[in-house]
């Protein structure tokens, strides 16, 4: 939903209500349902979410910060300082800056990002080697999204 | 590298600039400069050797009765240092790319802020590494070196925002209005005669480095391009109203673009660009078509949001942002 832009989207059919709102300054979805009578509305709530959440890309994360459980240990991510165009190298027919096996050290520029005509180079940040290139180029990506999964050190 | 005047020389021109219609007499610039009227005329020969004239009257002084034709570093020196900005000249006479020697500088530890001008590009960028094709002469290509240290969220508007200063200045200049094409051509009657690139540089989660470059047809249009590209190519000269001194304008220029970026970082730009988005926004109420990667939207353009993102009315009557994309004008609504 955040992806789309979309700040509501409302299902009704057969007595069921589902209204999914984001509001514009938290960004975080509540949901809001009805059936005529008591019925908890949840169940029904979870099978919507995937329709309004785009596929092809993994959803971004709401902050930058992502939890420290969910990721294994010496794995760090490249993750993207603004909200922009993915490019993986300077011009179409030059070399990506980063690739899988690419040693990383803090100012390895390893992309463009483009926003407002502003080609940004992206630098490393992290220490490290590629593991994963996660967005394909041209690409559009969020504020804190993976761009690069690298093995630290 | 550089074709810097040396202080004295520049001290003689500003006085001579200064009172263009009159004369200086050689005792004043003496005495201002502390040292012999011969030396005040070794200067001057030294400067005739770089395109400037001088006439002198007995009784009198001296007086500018030449200037140069092309790009001048001690020229627009002088211009500037009547106007007071403190950005650095680097005129070299050709260049990969202005913005990549800007940004070598900038490696190198050159002091912002400061502009690159070249008299010729032999590999001129446009976005994704596109070339921009340079002409010999005629042309400017200049690329201004910042350090802003702001977050890039900070930014959204910066290449729109000098976008439509740089069209108020050659609108001044000209007998009919240039456009903004979203996001960084400039265009007369649909014919191209200027393309923007800025560029940045992140540390962490400041931008260190930024450069914004320009690339202008000021004398040049047709004759010196490739037929392909002088159909859609049009100059500043073709639309102004009296000849254009290029190195008048580029000190204009660098004057406008250094007192548009102190607007942007205090924040005073805001009301301006409004003004100025709506003189300039050459896309409005127009049909076009906006390329995103493999996705094609076709559409009204419908003005900016305050992030500087293109808004369309799709056929569907909804309305949608773009941050990136090519966009094309349906030459029918011409």
């Amino acid at each position: 939903m955040k992806r789309s832009e979309l700040t509501e989207f409302a299902i009704e059919e057969e007595g069921l209500k589902l209204k999914i709102c984001r509001s514009n300054t938290a960004g975080v979805p509540y949901v809001e349902g009805s059936r005529g009578s008591a019925a908890p509305f949840l169940p029904v709530a979870a099978p919507a979410q995937p329709v309004v959440a785009p596929v092809a890309a993994p959803a971004a994360p709401a902050s930058p910060v992502a939890p420290a459980a969910a990721e294994e240990s010496g794995i760090i991510f490249v993750k993207s300082p603004m909200v922009g165009t993915f490019y993986r190298s300077a011009s179409p027919d030059s070399k990506a800056f980063a690739d899988v096996g690419t040693k990383l050290v803090e100012n390895t520029p390893v992309c463009i990002i483009e926003a407002m005509k502003i080609m940004n180079e992206i630098q490393a940040e992290v220490r490290g080697t590629v593991l994963e290139v996660l967005v394909e180029n041209g690409q559009p990506v969020e504020y804190g999204q993976k761009l690069f999964k690298v093995k630290q050190g | 590298m550089s074709e810097s005047a040396t202080p004295s020389e520049l001290v003689i021109l500003r006085e001579l600039l200064a009172n263009e219609t009159g004369f200086v007499s050689g005792s004043a610039l003496a005495a201002k400069l502390g040292v012999s009227r011969v030396a005040i005329w070794q200067h001057m020969e030294k400067l005739r050797t770089r395109g400037f004239g001088f006439q002198a009257v007995r009784a009198r002084g001296y007086r500018l009765n030449r200037r140069p034709a092309t790009l001048s570093a001690p020229f627009i020196e002088a211009l500037l240092a009547n106007n007071g900005t403190g950005c650095r000249v680097l005129l070299l006479d050709e260049v990969d790319s202005t913005n990549d020697e800007a940004a070598r500088q900038l490696a190198a530890g050159e002091l912002a802020p400061f502009v690159v001008i070249a008299r010729s590009q032999t590999r001129g960028r446009g976005r994704f590494g596109r070339q921009w094709q340079s002409a010999k002469v005629g042309n400017l290509y200049a690329s201004f070196a910042f350090r802003p240290q702001l977050p890039p969220g900070r930014m959204q508007t910066f290449t729109l925002w000098m976008g439509v200063v740089i069209c108020d200045l050659v609108a001044s200049l000209c007998t009919s209005a240039p456009g903004l094409k979203w996001p960084n051509d400039l265009l007369f009657d649909n014919k191209k005669a200027g393309g923007m690139l800025t560029e940045a540089r992140m540390d962490s989660d400041t931008i260190r480095d930024l450069i914004f470059g320009i690339g202008l047809n000021v004398s040049t249009a047709g004759e010196a391009l490739p037929e392909e590209i002088a159909a859609r190519a049009t100059c500043l000269a073709a639309h102004a109203t009296e000849s254009i001194d290029i190195n008048r304008f580029t000190a204009a220029l660098i004057t406008r673009v250094n007192s548009a970026y102190q607007a942007f970082l205090d924040g005073t730009f805001r009301d301006t660009f409004a003004d100025l988005w709506n003189r300039f926004d050459l896309l409005r109420g127009r049909q076009i078509a906006v390329l995103q990667g493999e996705t094609r939207v076709a559409g009204i353009a419908s003005g900016v949001d305050d992030e500087g993102a293109l808004l369309l009315r799709d056929e569907a009557g909804r309305l949608q942002r773009f941050r990136a994309g090519e966009v094309s004008i349906d030459k029918s609504t011409l």
